[in-house]
């Protein structure tokens, strides 16, 4: 089994049907540590994702996407099908018919012993035997490398002989709300299943969770916040499997979480077990909770930042949006194009940008592909800034952007919705955590 | 106000449409083009000025939410030769026609009777070829046999101090 790469904090990038270009881009690949591969797209392209993914040169993780298969999956598709293999026969056999329109229906009740044993067996050797689909799919490897190779400016390389295995297999997980959640009694048949395989110690736990609604004894209702149940449930991973623990707050938006929660999350990785916890789905106040003790994060190329769950059926390509590198955030690009000319400040000196400059095109006409280039090397630039910074250093950079920011939007029509007020909200947990 | 027309938005770009199409030298007429992004502006239309020239102009009509109107007007800069805002008449606030001359959009006001009033002449854009060019290519598919009209005065003159002298020039 190998392992994750040795560093003091990874970035994991995950991998859409889209991305291809991008992941051979010598650039961006210098701007990540982990390419998480969604399990849904490994397991219905079944020859090409293999292929890619083992001729890469990577280091890569499949993400089970166990979330599809729980409470209702409204009409499934093919992907869906091809997964529910992935989970086990009685996962599979669960769902009806394909184009019938009906709903899948997964109540926690289903999955007992039995079917849960059948979905670890199942999922963690498909992730462990990931490297033998490169056999099946010889010949596209031999054409993926080719094309790396080319993208790369090396000469073609003969076949790879050792195609790797996974840096971590993930269990699979289901979201939770709570240690009262029904949902928390599956996930602890599925970590003891785990540790019933062997090697179990290779089997990482992924705990999921959202947030629910609680009724007082006076009749109150008490929202407790997706961090909260985290903080709840982290300590009770299970000790028999992998050190490193991956975790997904279920709709948690960096950009738009108050002051109290992303001070709650700064708190629960500090006084989670330092350097083993893996947001999966996180920005740049992910890279920040490196301070805190966060192993890592995980994002998509321009995507992905956040997820919600149950809405995880319905994901698709991205809209084409900028990277504001220096405000950390996601703009449309014609909104984009407005606020560089507002304040030029705000320009991104990547050589994608400087290269689309010198050719007389705005951002609002830049390329899909130089869009995800830029934002892969803007996130490189944010890692690098915090690595080398203090955080109290980090939170001056964000206080003085938004006073930038602000001065900017007062030049753009009325209507023009910018945001930044996050860059506050994190310039103040950072000072004060 | 009583008796100022406010139709919903479709009947004014309808009446918009037919407007143009009687006044102006249109060569093509695109409704809901696609322009940058995701966005799509509400009318798109290609046109002879005066002066023999041709040019792609770009105009969103709002009824209400003129602010709105103005931020879409400002980001089609970079995908047409000149960009409108469209209002009933008797809609025109000083409000937006401050916004207008200060950011270099047109204002045109539509009538109940489907005339169209340039209210404020549009500055030229400059923009982005491969937007424009998006936007082009989806007018071909559209494009007039013969010209139906004369168009006024599109274009604001940078010389000229007040775009406001150029209502009526034809």
């Amino acid at each position: 089994m190998k392992a994750l790469p040795d560093k003091a904090f990874l970035h994991f990038l995950a991998y859409g049907n889209s991305d291809q270009a991008s992941f051979r881009d010598r650039e961006v690949r210098e701007t990540f540590d982990v390419m998480t591969v969604p399990g849904t797209i490994a397991a219905y392209y079944d020859q090409a994702t293999p292929a890619f993914v083992l001729s890469s040169r990577l280091d890569y993780l499949i993400d089970p996407r166990t979330p599809l298969f729980q409470e209702t999956l409204d009409a499934p598709r093919a992907s869906h099908y091809s997964l529910a293999e992935w989970h086990g026969p009685d996962v599979l056999a669960a769902l009806p018919p394909l184009k019938s329109g009906d709903p899948a229906l997964y109540p926690a009740a289903f999955y007992d012993d039995a079917v849960v044993a059948g979905m670890v067996r199942e999922l963690v050797g498909r992730q462990r035997g990931y490297a033998a689909q490169g056999a099946v799919a010889q010949t596209k490897v031999d054409r993926y490398q080719a094309l790396l190779a080319l993208a790369l400016g090396e000469i073609a390389q003969e076949q790879v002989t050792e195609p790797g295995s996974p840096a971590a297999v993930l269990a699979p997980y289901f979201a939770v709300r709570g240690p009262l959640d029904p949902w928390w009694t599956v996930m602890g048949r599925v970590w003891e299943a785990c540790a019933n395989l062997a090697e179990p110690e290779t089997i990482s736990p992924v705990v999921c969770v959202g947030p629910r609604d609680e009724t007082e004894a006076d009749g109150r209702t008490v929202h407790v916040d997706g961090v909260d149940v985290l903080r709840e449930l982290l300590l009770s991973t299970p000790d028999a499997l992998a050190r490193t623990v991956y975790f997904w707050v279920t709709g948690l938006d960096e950009r738009t979480a108050d002051e109290r929660v992303l001070r709650s999350l700064w708190r629960t990785i500090a006084s989670g077990p330092p350097g083993r916890l893996v947001n999966l789905y996180g920005g740049f106040f992910s890279i920040c909770l490196r301070y805190a003790g966060l192993l890592g994060f995980g994002n998509g190329l321009t995507y992905s930042e956040s997820r919600s769950w149950p809405a995880l059926s319905s994901t698709g390509a991205a809209p084409a949006r900028f990277y504001i590198r220096d405000a950390h955030m996601f703009l449309p690009v014609g909104t984009a194009a407005l606020l560089l000319e507002a304040d030029p400040s705000f320009e991104c000196p990547c050589p994608a940008c400087a290269t689309n400059r010198a050719a007389g095109v705005s951002v609002a006409s830049m390329q899909y592909h130089d869009l995800k280039r830029h934002f892969a090397l803007a996130r490189s630039w944010e890692m690098a800034l915090v690595a080398g910074s203090r955080p109290a250093d980090v939170a001056d950079h964000l206080a003085a952007v938004a006073v930038r920011l602000r001065a900017a939007r007062d030049a753009l029509p009325v209507a023009t919705r910018i945001g930044g007020g996050h860059l506050d909200r994190w310039s103040a947990v950072l000072r004060n955590p | 106000m009583t008796g100022v027309w406010t139709p919903d938005e479709a009947t004014l770009v309808n009446a918009l449409v037919r407007g143009i199409g009687r006044e102006w030298d249109v060569r093509g007429v695109g409704r809901e083009v696609r322009s940058h992004g995701r966005c799509r502006t509400d009318l798109a239309v290609d046109v002879v000025l005066p002066d023999g020239s041709r040019h792609l102009v770009g105009v969103e009509a709002k009824v209400h939410d003129w602010p709105r109107a103005v931020l879409q007007a400002v980001l089609n800069r970079r995908c047409f030769d000149a960009s409108y805002v469209a209002v009933p008449d008797g809609r025109v606030r000083d409000g937006l026609m401050d916004e207008a001359l200060a950011r270099g959009l047109g204002v045109l006001a539509v009538s109940k009777d489907g005339s169209v009033a340039v209210v404020v002449a549009a500055r030229v854009c400059a923009p982005d070829e491969p937007l424009r060019d998006r936007v082009g290519g989806q007018l071909a598919r559209r494009r007039r046999r013969r010209p139906m009209g004369r168009t006024p005065t599109l274009l604001r003159d940078p010389t000229v101090a007040a775009p406001v002298d150029l209502i009526g020039a034809a």
